[in-house]
């Protein structure tokens, strides 16, 4: 998703303005954020950062342990649109994801 | 119950209790639940922000719903086959290609129940060797039985 796509943004802010507001954020790199539940099972959010991301096993364990052990932990970095797209498949799933940026 | 994987990769849950089904055939109704607090739980806020939620909601939502919809068709599907399995027990198959729908089904509706009866962690460290007969221990029943075939699928390696 983009926020170029969006009507409401384009009305509100005239051409150059937008260029300048917007531009920045799609340029910079944005976290995906997973949230620690009681709900979950270790086993279900290894299995599914492995499905989502594609990491080994032992990488996608640790993340799920970081997740667990501290509350949550960032398990990718990167464009806004990939990310979109990573946090939508995460909430498929039902994990409690979401997106920051990098910098924040 | 058990879960057993056939050559195919489809999938016999097999020795199913009557809790087992009954909490399995509640299962799409919990996901495609109207109360709020269910909606909200399946679809959580993502930004910070409240205009750039409200576009991921717009674009992103009635996907993730329509996603849900089918898992909960799926789910009501397979239990279409159910079948007598024992004097007081079930089973049914998950064919291969379903497999993943039902892994996410299942934490569907831990997480919406989980969120319906105002659950806290603690809840979920019951004593199964102390059960109240209330309310609440059943719903903390239905959902150890989700979670319990959850885990045997991907232990199957489903």
């Amino acid at each position: 998703m983009r926020v170029l796509d969006s009507p409401l943004a384009v009305q509100k802010q005239t051409e150059t303005e937008t260029t300048t507001a917007v531009l920045p954020s799609l340029a910079r790199p944005w976290n995906v954020v997973v949230h620690d539940d009681p709900i979950t099972l270790m086993v279900y959010v290894t299995q599914v950062f492995m499905e989502v991301f594609g990491y080994p096993e032992p990488r996608a364990r640790e993340l799920m342990l970081e997740v667990h052990q501290t509350g949550r932990a960032v398990v990718w970095t990167g464009g806004r649109e990939p990310a979109e797209a990573y946090v939508q498949k995460l909430i498929g799933r039902h994990l409690r994801a979401t997106l920051e940026t990098a910098d924040a | 119950m058990r879960v057993v994987r056939q050559e195919s990769g489809d999938v016999d849950v097999r020795e199913a209790s009557p809790l087992v089904i009954d909490t399995l055939a509640h299962l799409p109704e919990w996901i495609q639940s109207d109360d709020p607090r269910a909606r909200q739980a399946l679809l959580p806020e993502v930004y910070e922000d409240p205009d750039e939620e409200a576009q991921w909601r717009h674009y992103v939502a009635p996907e993730l719903e329509h996603l849900f919809l089918s898992r909960a068709e799926i789910v009501r599907k397979d239990l279409g086959n159910l079948r007598p399995d024992g004097p007081f027990s079930f089973a049914f198959e998950i064919p291969a290609g379903h497999a993943k729908a039902w892994i996410a089904a299942l934490q569907a509706g831990r997480v919406v129940l989980f969120h319906l009866h105002d659950l806290s962690a603690a809840d979920l460290e019951f004593d199964l060797d102390h059960l109240e007969d209330d309310a609440k221990t059943l719903v903390l029943l239905r959902m150890e039985v989700l979670g319990a075939l959850q885990h045997l699928l991907l232990e199957a390696g489903t």
